[in-house]
């Protein structure tokens, strides 16, 4: 474990150093939250509320998805592609050494030195727009909030460590992560509410797993339609279902795999 | 001007060496691309599922939008865009070729820094692009004068323009911070904006996005102009802002480039 908390560490000194890209890559992740605010807005027009959703609930649900990145989301799924690909997963084979803990570990320390540097921005959103948007969750609410960020966290980890992993198969791992992105926007909920979303992709989304990543923990925040226990289970049972992917999908990798360089 | 057309074409000759050399790279390009569309077409029809006018455009007319924005966009990336993502290991200098060595060369700097790599894969796109533009005109019954579709069409290359001197621009960046790794993800965000309608973006947000870094020329004022919805003569005023933004562009590259300490090799 220390050897990890090592990793951690460095990584996050070293993101550190360089602050200007952290608050560049806020303004990055902020942007199409703030469009789509605006789409929505632009759609709501007169209009109180469209299914439920009120222009409170639009503004925490984007401002959840660009701050929850930072707790759910990452890319780590290059790093881990670029180290199968140059042979630095060697390291992993021969020390009891995971390197997709390390991959996983670095990405954490980002998120955490990103959090950290968004927070004057994201108290001055919270301040600006304290009179429309209405976060009203009790203790309990709070609670199921965090279970379900974590699992939702977890969820991701692991479908990011399985994407990164195609490069045993292909040299290339970004279209994969493409693929991602895009199962994540249109099943994750970071394009729109998927409540909004046609019915297909709502039904399509029900039984994927990327719902249960960004989408589901920003329901609970905006607690329109009430806890629903069931949503947390389908989490647990997705951890569990991927992590064992996880594991059979290293298995055959490192089987096939040739250890060319590193 | 010889050389220049010279560099081009070689370049363009060898990319297409290296398409039939790296076949399933192409391949991959074509076919994961162009499903980001299908995530803009999907949330077209959530928007048209709450609304029928959407900042001014029904259905088909964002329909038409969103394909001249893939079309813009795309041709961006077939023409420069891998060039310019270069830019900064050629500052930092890599294996194969360093600012250094080019400086030397007796070819304009800015060009041969920011042309000369061309990624076929992007032609899928380019495809679904006009796809979408002929679905949306098809089905919004509208009349097009041919006037209109000469301005569209210059419109569309200046689009191509905007993209070039913005990203051009967050680019040599890099020659004041080294480290300033983020400018790639600046501009995929600032462009993602020019997918929308102009008259979504209001006020000062408004006056810099349809005017003074006119991104919205991606998609929305060429599509106004083919509909018929703005003057003619728009046209002659976004040739003048182009022109002043690449003046400015340049002259920023050349203060950049008299900075530049050469810390790579």
């Amino acid at each position: 474990m220390r050897k990890y908390l090592r990793v951690f560490s460095l990584a996050f000194q070293a993101n550190l150093q360089y602050r200007a890209n952290l608050i560049g890559w806020f303004v990055v992740g902020s942007l199409p939250s703030i469009i789509m605010v605006v789409v929505w807005f632009n759609i709501l027009g007169n209009r109180g509320n469209i299914n439920g959703l009120t222009k409170g609930d639009f503004i925490l649900y984007y401002f959840f998805m660009t701050i929850g990145w930072y707790i759910v989301g990452g890319t780590y799924c290059w790093w881990l592609g670029a180290w199968i690909k140059n042979g630095d997963v060697n390291k992993s084979l021969l020390k009891p050494f995971n390197i997709i803990i390390e991959a996983s570990i670095r990405e954490q320390a980002w998120k955490v030195t990103s959090l950290i540097v968004s927070l004057p921005a994201t108290l001055l959103i919270l301040y600006i727009f304290r009179n429309t948007i209405h976060f009203s969750l009790n203790s309990f609410q709070f609670l199921v909030l965090l279970i379900s960020l974590l699992l939702g966290a977890l969820i991701f980890t692991l479908l990011e460590a399985i994407a990164g992993m195609s490069t045993f198969w292909f040299t290339e791992v970004w279209p994969f992560a493409h693929i991602l992105d895009i199962f994540n926007a249109l099943f994750g909920g970071r394009l729109a509410p998927i409540v909004l979303m046609p019915l297909l992709i709502q039904n399509l989304a029900a039984i994927l797993p990327f719902k249960y990543t960004f989408y589901v923990p920003a329901s609970i925040m905006i607690n329109k339609g009430g806890f629903n226990p069931t949503d947390l289970i389908i989490q647990a049972i997705f951890v569990v279902f991927l992590f064992i992917a996880t594991k059979l999908i290293w298995a055959a990798g490192v089987r096939r795999y040739e250890a060319i360089g590193g | 001007m010889d050389k220049i057309f010279d560099y081009i074409g070689l370049s363009f000759k060898m990319e297409v060496k290296k398409l039939f050399a790296y076949k399933s790279s192409f391949w991959i390009v074509f076919w994961t691309i162009p499903l980001w569309s299908l995530v803009q077409i999907l949330f077209i029809e959530t928007i048209y599922r709450q609304t029928g006018n959407f900042a001014g455009y029904n259905r088909f007319e964002s329909y038409i939008l969103f394909g001249t924005y893939n079309i813009t966009n795309n041709l961006a990336y077939f023409l420069f865009y891998y060039r310019l993502k270069q830019l900064a290991e050629l500052i930092r200098g890599n294996d194969h070729e360093s600012l250094d060595e080019i400086l030397t060369k007796p070819i304009d700097t800015q060009l041969y820094t920011t042309i000369g790599r061309f990624n076929f894969g992007h032609i899928s796109s380019i495809i679904v692009g006009l796809f979408l533009i002929f679905y949306g005109l098809i089905n919004n019954h509208t009349v097009i004068q041919f006037s209109n579709v000469i301005g569209y069409l210059i419109l569309v290359i200046l689009g191509i323009f905007v993209v070039y001197v913005t990203f051009f621009f967050l680019r040599t960046l890099i020659f004041w911070f080294e480290e300033f790794l983020v400018t790639e993800g600046l501009w995929d965000a600032y462009s993602d904006l020019g997918k929308y309608p102009s008259a979504l973006y209001q006020g000062p947000i408004g006056l810099i996005v349809n005017l003074v870094i006119p991104i919205t020329l991606m998609g929305s004022i060429p599509v106004d102009l083919l509909l018929g919805r703005i003057p003619g003569y728009t046209v002659v005023l976004y040739i003048f802002v182009i022109a002043l933004l690449f003046v400015v562009t340049r002259w920023f590259w050349k203060i950049s480039l008299k900075n530049y300490s050469s810390f790579s090799s």
